[in-house]
């Protein structure tokens, strides 16, 4: 695993890296699918749980696999709009890589846990459609993901989670961002979900209480 | 995935290593078993379709993972003992890391493909038993693998690969390294082995007669013989699929990583 510093203008980030090596065995080349992690942590930090065991995984499946330190809540640094620039300078750095690495750009896939799924889903509503994409970013987002996973995802701000509005407005005090399936378009990419009931009423009968 | 290069006298050799972090959300340590990887390569090469892909999926079945870049015959100098040699610099470096990178000293077990594989049945006869350990390793040796598993491998040098005398004299003119299913010992370790009925470049009899040996000597074993599929397999899936090579993909012959799994979870290596 290697690190790497990013720049969005002038904010920098972090990307942990799993680059999978080519097999010198091989006549031809392998171009593999590349994976994106948002791990989750409540938008104020990122659990490791969602991050290196996950990139095994889709690294020992043939993905390289890069783990995103979106911003999170930080000297009242608002998540939105930069970790969805941050996504945006991630995907527009592939092209640069895609010799090095073997990379398939047309086979790119945004995993999020938690706080993390809410980035990209509003990745996939927001950033995939171009009127949306130019309120958020000047610059052209030349890569796109093709699909999501998004893994009990935050999907809304208002809905059970976070429990205070003083942590949802510290996430963003733009609603544009809070609600993430309000931007879907036509344009927004193919998505697995997957969640556990359980949990999800729970939530609810907290929330009516 | 980081090289780091060892040293056995005035014999250096790389290997690869794959450590899993701590998870800092974790409130108490957690220690890795340790698995070393000896990928095939009939002696002369060492396949990377037998590293990194399987160094990885151990990885993310949370063992720390070590390929081991063992010697080969092409400087005209034979494999053993040297490449055993290796294997114990390699257990005791192990030893040196286990703090750092939290390795569970009683979970680090050995697997080879093919060639790799001669080796690692070698080890689990010679250097498991005192009196021929110490004729070839004058050191103790800190840590001991608790198992093997072996996929498609050489046993027997005079089985069929490689296939004259000749070929068998380069890889060790000393006969004692030749036949490795003899030097079991009631000391040597569990072991897990697989091949194809129809494997093409070593006969299936290989793995047979090492399995017979330690049935004989009452030592843990599982057995795993496919009926159909190709020498070298890997991972029998895309991964590892040499491109428009489809006989290096076998969905039946796959599922030896599960059952792998499976039989380290019986050997108390991964937890129920």
């Amino acid at each position: 695993m290697d690190k790497q510093k990013l720049m969005y203008e002038n904010h920098s980030f972090e990307i942990d890296k799993y680059w999978l090596d080519p097999i010198n065995d091989f006549t031809t080349v392998v171009k593999h699918p590349v994976v994106i992690i948002f791990p989750g942590g409540r938008f104020t930090f990122q659990t490791d749980r969602e991050a290196q065991p996950i990139a095994l995984k889709f690294a020992s499946e043939g993905f390289h696999a890069i783990v995103l330190h979106y911003q999170l809540i930080e000297n009242n640094t608002p998540v939105y709009p930069l970790a969805l620039q941050e996504t945006a300078t991630v995907l527009n750095w592939l092209q640069s890589q895609s010799e090095v690495h073997q990379t398939d750009l047309n086979r790119i896939v945004l995993v999020g846990f938690s706080a993390g799924g809410h980035v990209v889903a509003n990745f996939n509503s927001i950033m995939t459609n171009k009127t949306s994409q130019n309120k958020v970013m000047i610059d052209e987002v030349n890569v796109l993901p093709a699909a999501n996973f998004l893994c009990y995802p935050v999907i809304d701000l208002t809905a059970g989670y976070p429990r205070t509005e003083v942590h949802r407005l510290a996430v963003t005090s733009d609603e544009l961002f809070w609600q993430a399936q309000e931007h879907l378009t036509t344009d927004a990419k193919p998505t697995f979900i997957w969640q556990t009931w359980l949990v999800a009423r729970n939530l609810f009968h907290a929330t009516t209480r | 995935m980081n090289t780091q290069k060892l040293f056995y006298k005035n014999v250096k050799f790389d290997i690869d290593t794959y450590w899993l972090d701590p998870i800092s959300d974790f409130t108490s340590e957690v220690k890795h078993p340790l698995v070393i990887i000896f990928p095939g390569g009939g002696f002369t090469f060492h396949s990377d379709r037998e590293a990194q892909p399987i160094a990885l999926k151990f990885a993310a079945a949370g063992i720390h993972a070590i390929v081991l870049h063992y010697k080969l015959i092409n400087d005209g100098k034979p494999i053993y003992p040297i490449s055993l040699q290796e294997t114990a610099v390699t257990l005791n470096w192990i030893k040196s890391q286990a703090e750092l990178h939290q390795i569970d000293l009683d979970k680090v077990f050995l697997i080879g493909f093919s060639a790799g594989g001669h080796i690692v049945a070698n080890y689990n006869s010679l250097m498991t038993d005192p009196e021929t350990r110490d004729e070839i390793f004058d050191e103790p040796i800190e840590v001991e693998p608790c198992a093997t598993i072996l996929s498609y491998s050489v046993i027997d040098l005079t089985m069929g690969y490689p296939d004259s005398v000749d070929e068998a004299t380069k890889i060790s003119p000393d006969i004692f390294y030749w036949q490795t299913q003899e030097h079991l010992t009631k000391n040597s370790k569990p072991t897990f082995i697989w091949q194809t009925v129809s494997d093409e470049t070593v006969p299936v009899m290989n793995s047979i007669v090492y399995a017979q040996k330690m049935d004989l000597l009452g030592l843990p074993y599982e057995l795993h013989l496919f009926a159909t599929g190709r020498h070298g397999l890997s991972l029998a899936t895309h991964i590892t699929e040499d491109p428009g090579e489809g006989s290096y993909v076998n969905y039946a012959d796959a599922k030896w990583w599960s059952m792998c799994l499976n039989w380290l979870k019986l050997q108390r290596i991964l937890p129920v």
